[in-house]
C-alpha cells in the first residue's frame, strides 16, 4: 500500500533544468580541494582508477587513500549542495 | 552518523553513493548498493546529483577513434584464442571471398546449364520418335473414319463426301511409310 505512494525518482523537468544549470559547479568545488585530492577524484571518475591504483599512484597506503578520498567526497558533496 | 535535514540520507550513505558514482566500489558492494538504490528514492536522488555534477567532467574527454587493433586485442584478452588458428579461420575477407567465389561459380554453372540446348541421345531420340509416330499413325488410321469424317463435312452421311475422303486417303497412302507423312 505504501509503495504506491513513493514518488518517481526521475527528475521533473524543473529539477532537470536546475541540475543542468548547476553542472559547472563541480569544477569550482574540485578547485576548493587540495590539488592531489582533486586529482584522485578525477582519476577515479575519468580514468576509472580503483582505490588500489590511486594509492599506488600517489604512493600512500591503501587505507590512507580511502580516508583521503572519502573526506574529499564529503567536502565535495557539501560544496555541491551549498 | 550525521543526518542531513533535506534528504534524510546519512553521511556514510552519501559517501557510498559518491563512491558508486565514481566507480570505486568492488563488485559485491556495487551490487548491494544497486539494490538499495532501486528501493530508496532518497539514495537514487543522491546518485543523480553526483551523476549530473560529475557529468560536466565528461567534457574533458575529446572523442577519439580507437586504434584499429583494439577490438581484436579485446577479443583476445577476453576469450583468448589459439594463435595459429586466428590467422585465417577468423579472417572475414577470406570467408567473404570464398562465399563470393562459391556463389559466382554456382550462378555461372546454373546459367550455363540453362542456356545449353537440351542434349539428345540420337539413338534414344530416334526410338522415341519412331514410337511416337507409329502411335500417331496407328491412332489416326483407326480413328480417321470416326474423327475426320464428321469434321470434314457438314453432312457426314452423304455418300459423295465419304467417297471423296476415301479417294484422298488412297492418294496419300502411296508412300512407303504412309503414316509418317501425317505427322
Amino acid at each position: 500500500m505504501r509503495r504506491a505512494k513513493i514518488a518517481d525518482a526521475a527528475p521533473t523537468p524543473e529539477q532537470a533544468s536546475i541540475e543542468r544549470s548547476e553542472r559547472g559547479r563541480i569544477e569550482g568545488c574540485l578547485g576548493a580541494l587540495e590539488p592531489d585530492k582533486a586529482d584522485c577524484v578525477r582519476g577515479a571518475y575519468l580514468d576509472g582508477f580503483s582505490y588500489e591504483e590511486l594509492a599506488l599512484r600517489h604512493k600512500v597506503p591503501l587505507n590512507t587513500m580511502r580516508t583521503w578520498l572519502r573526506r574529499s567526497l564529503i567536502k565535495l558533496r557539501e560544496c555541491l549542495s551549498a | 552518523m550525521s543526518r542531513d535535514g533535506d534528504s534524510g540520507t546519512s553521511e556514510s550513505d552519501r559517501v557510498l553513493v559518491a563512491e558508486y558514482a565514481l566507480g570505486l566500489l568492488d563488485a559485491a558492494e556495487h551490487a548491494a548498493l544497486a539494490r538499495r538504490l532501486a528501493a530508496e528514492p532518497g539514495l537514487a536522488a543522491e546518485l543523480r546529483l553526483w551523476q549530473v555534477r560529475l557529468s560536466s567532467l565528461d567534457d574533458e574527454f575529446a572523442e577519439a577513434k580507437p586504434p584499429a587493433g583494439a577490438w581484436p586485442e579485446i577479443d583476445r584478452r577476453l576469450f583468448g584464442s589459439p594463435p595459429g588458428l586466428v590467422g585465417w579461420w577468423n579472417s572475414l575477407p577470406l570467408w567473404r571471398a570464398l562465399a563470393a567465389t562459391g556463389l559466382s561459380v554456382a550462378l555461372v554453372a546454373m546459367v550455363f546449364n540453362l542456356l545449353q540446348p537440351p542434349r539428345l541421345d540420337p539413338r534414344a531420340f530416334a526410338d522415341q520418335l519412331v514410337a511416337t509416330l507409329n502411335e500417331q499413325a496407328r491412332m489416326s488410321a483407326s480413328s480417321r473414319s470416326s474423327i475426320r469424317q464428321p469434321a470434314a463435312s457438314g453432312s457426314p452421311g452423304s455418300p459423295a463426301r465419304r467417297h471423296r475422303t476415301r479417294t484422298s486417303n488412297c492418294g496419300r497412302s502411296r508412300g512407303r511409310l504412309p503414316p509418317f507423312r501425317w505427322a
